[in-house]
């Protein structure tokens, strides 16, 4: 393996990964990455026995007799999460992806574009002009056609999606289809089911996309190589150093260095190269989105929920004017049933024969998930990568969640319930004619026990130092030749799941890697003889 | 209805979900704390914690009996001591813990607490030495917060809802079926007789290769709308 290279990327996510396969024909790149590689050629809709191995056999309900940690061994990195002023000493166990395809192989499947009024919120943020929808549609278009983003015909959506968008819209609810990264999905419904990955290979992760890609072009992938420092001399990133096997190494760049560790890792490695020194910026601005499931028991069996998660419509709550609040909602999410969350919420037995009769009377239930997409909450990313501590406040002294997402929340909760009364629900959980002091305690304590979701914003793009760490085309402010393109670049709140945005991002990166630092003077159109997209500079 | 059903059904009707996610909390402070401090918070040597987990192992079992009765269908009893096992050794100190050895241990002081406080506050026997129904209404007191006058409150309820979570989580796992074999492709094993959890509840399960084949066949040629959808107006 050489030792030097046009450019290092640290992370082989979203963002790393995306970039890696946009750039790779230009120069000789190396792609780092703490996790496993699953390097067998992608075979979607039916998978490839390593993969398919790995799909069974970490999600969150199997687990493997002997094995001692579930969720920092192999796929995640765990960090301690700080989310209730009232309760200083719980923290939240907030997990971040470690494998190469990052969180587009382990979890996403759900794409969704910010709405026009995140970019009005990035110049507000930190005064960017250049982060407009115009400059980067044509991001997004290259990024869906990569990853065969699409939505399905309704004859493969659940029952309860296709009624749920019904009676939404007749209430005056606009509802739109959930578009997905997937190829030959055969439609197993466990596709999003938390932090695991498709046993069929059917989620197009950059994993299955860009990074094969790159390596095809010559990049080198050092999988379970985990980073230690960005190497910079005399203000300028040379190089990175990384343990793999038990070996220190330190590998150079010629020409740039990219951190795409995620929202948590990056200004992690920043402050351990000692960047934050420089830029007090560094693991500021933490933004994230407060989720909260709610649960539905729906009369009959024949609901087409037994399956996992089936996210085919979502929704803004709408407020009185008729306009879309902040709040978003995935409809028709079908749950596990069996957890004492679920059995808990519906006053029932909890044990024994009086809750083994109702969960064979309702074997379908039926739910949403709502996020806050703009809480008035800021957190940060302080410590080091080996001790790290992350503080996201949502909840007061008081043990409430901000005002702002609980209003919103509570509108929300008023919508879905309505639409599933017309499905002819039961129950519902939680239930919007509790008394409202109930209600927040009850949204508070779910959302500061589930993490923080979507974290960004922790290594902001701006124009200028002092208020952010990169600028706008994702240098460094205060190391040359470093450049970070992940979700920690985005300058305030977006309205959707990262995922998208980030790769959109990692696409006008590649544009300016390629034409400002690769000298790839005819990128454009090497990149056009490769059937990509070309956007103009 | 036996008097130990009358117990649990009152307490589940207490059990808001506030109580419980607010019982959760103080849990997650317990646990925080032993993290943090470790032994020295209890006193605990390694030799001494082995003892302690053992001790915990047997209330743990106890607990299950209680709660997941064998009825109609089967209970706790009918799997022991091997859903005791895994719960407490694997579910429990990989789910709760995330593998943290000191959170474990202090977990399972709590279950120990839970035991052998009743004396210590003249309430009664050791939970193992009470009688089913002695032992469901202890169940219902704690839940219902009727020991917090005793300073023992918030570590009473923290065990027990610990346990209510692990022993339902894992009965209605559908242990022992859902148990990973490694490195096999297709995670459904042979019968399971008698029923747990998900086959008492007519759940289909994860997919199998019979119907993996049926699926792949139906979504062959499954209509595509590339894109997202561009009737949103808000984006």
């Amino acid at each position: 393996m050489a030792d030097t290279y046009d450019v290092i990327i640290i992370g082989a996510g979203s963002g790393g990964g995306f970039l890696a396969g946009q750039i790779a024909s230009f120069g000789s790149v190396l792609i780092l990455d703490a996790g496993p590689w699953y390097s067998e050629a992608p075979n979607p809709g039916t998978g490839t026995p390593k993969r398919r191995k790995l799909a069974t056999q970490v999600n969150l309900g199997n687990w493997l007799p002997g094995s001692t940690d579930s969720n920092s061994g192999d796929l995640f990195f765990t960090y301690p999460m700080y989310m209730d002023q009232s309760n200083p000493f719980a923290a939240t166990a907030q997990r971040e992806a470690k494998v190469v395809g990052g969180g587009s192989f382990v979890n996403v499947g759900a794409w969704l574009r910010p709405r026009k009024v995140d970019f009005t919120g990035f110049n507000e943020a930190t005064g960017v002009t250049d982060w407009t929808k115009q400059a980067f549609d044509p991001h997004f278009r290259r990024a869906e056609r990569i990853l065969n983003v699409h939505r399905d015909d309704r004859q493969f959506w659940n029952k309860a999606s296709v009624l749920y968008e019904r009676i939404a819209i007749s209430q005056g609810i606009p509802v739109f289809e959930t578009a997905s990264n997937r190829k030959n999905c055969i439609f197993c419904g466990h596709r999003l089911n938390a932090g695991m990955p498709c046993k069929y290979d059917s989620l197009m992760s950059t994993a299955h996309t860009q990074i094969p890609k790159a390596v095809a072009a010559g990049a080198v992938v050092a999988d379970r190589a985990t980073v230690t420092k960005i190497e910079i001399t005399n203000g300028t990133a040379t190089g990175v150093t990384y343990v793999r096997g038990g070996q220190t190494i330190t590998a150079n760049a010629r020409k740039l260095v990219v951190l795409s560790a995620g929202a948590i890792g990056s200004p992690l490695l920043l402050r351990d190269s000692g960047v934050h020194l420089k830029n007090p910026t560094v693991g500021q601005h933490l933004r994230a989105h407060p989720g909260l499931p709610v649960d539905v028991l729906l009369p009959g069996d024949d609901w087409g929920m037994d399956r996992g998660y089936q996210w085919n419509v979502f929704h803004h709550a709408m407020d009185s004017n008729g306009n879309p609040t902040d709040a978003v909602v995935h409809a028709s999410a079908g749950f596990a049933s069996t957890t004492p969350w679920v059995a808990s919420a519906y006053k029932i037995g909890l044990f024994g024969r009086p809750y083994k009769d109702v969960m064979r009377q309702f074997r379908s239930r039926s739910g949403a998930f709502i996020f806050e997409m703009k809480p008035n909450v800021e957190g940060r990313v302080t410590g080091t990568r080996a001790n790290a501590v992350i503080n996201y406040p949502v909840a007061n002294k008081f043990g409430i969640l901000e005002d702002k997402t609980v209003k919103e929340f509570i509108l929300a909760l008023r919508q879905i319930t309505e639409i599933y009364k017309k499905m002819g629900a039961y129950s519902s959980f939680p239930n919007p004619n509790d008394p409202e002091p109930v209600l927040k305690q009850q949204m508070s304590l779910f959302v500061t026990t589930s993490g923080a979701l979507h974290p960004q914003g922790t290594c902001r793009a701006g124009v200028r130092q002092d208020n952010s760490v990169v600028d706008s085309n994702l240098m460094s402010w205060d190391v040359k030749n470093l450049m970070v393109c992940d979700a920690s670049v985005i300058p305030n709140h977006i309205s959707a799941n990262p995922n998208a945005m980030i790769m959109a991002v990692a696409s006008r990166a590649s544009d300016y890697v390629n034409g400002q630092i690769l000298g790839a003077k005819s990128f454009s159109t090497a990149l056009a003889e490769m059937g990509d997209e070309v956007v103009p500079q | 209805m036996s008097r130990i059903r009358e117990s649990l059904v009152a307490m589940e009707n207490a059990l808001s979900r506030r109580a419980f996610f607010g019982n959760m909390i103080k849990g997650a402070g317990v646990a925080a704390a032993f993290d943090k401090f470790g032994p020295k918070l209890f006193g605990l040597t390694d030799a001494e914690a082995a003892v302690n987990n053992q001790k915990a192992f047997t209330v743990f079992s106890a607990f299950g009996r209680m709660v997941i009765p064998v009825d109609q269908d089967p209970g706790w009893a009918t799997f022991d001591p091997g859903i005791t096992d895994y719960a407490l050794n694997t579910y429990v100190r990989q789910v709760f813990n995330l593998g943290n050895k000191l959170a474990f241990d202090g977990y399972n002081q709590a279950v120990v607490a839970f035991n052998e406080t009743p004396p210590v506050i003249a309430y009664g026997p050791k939970f193992l030495d009470m009688n089913l129904e002695a032992q469901g209404n202890y169940l219902y007191n704690i839940l219902s917060g009727n020991f917090e006058n005793d300073g023992v409150g918030d570590l009473l309820s923290f065990a027990a809802i610990f346990m209510l979570l692990g022993t339902k989580q894992t009965f209605f796992s559908n242990y022992p079926k859902h148990l990973a074999v490694p490195n096999q492709e297709f995670q459904l094993l042979g019968g399971n007789s008698p029923k747990t959890g998900w086959d008492i509840m007519n759940f289909r399960g994860p997919v199998g290769a019979e119907e993996e084949k049926l699926l792949r066949a139906r979504a062959q040629g499954a209509p595509e709308y590339p894109g997202v959808d561009l009737r949103n107006p808000y984006i």
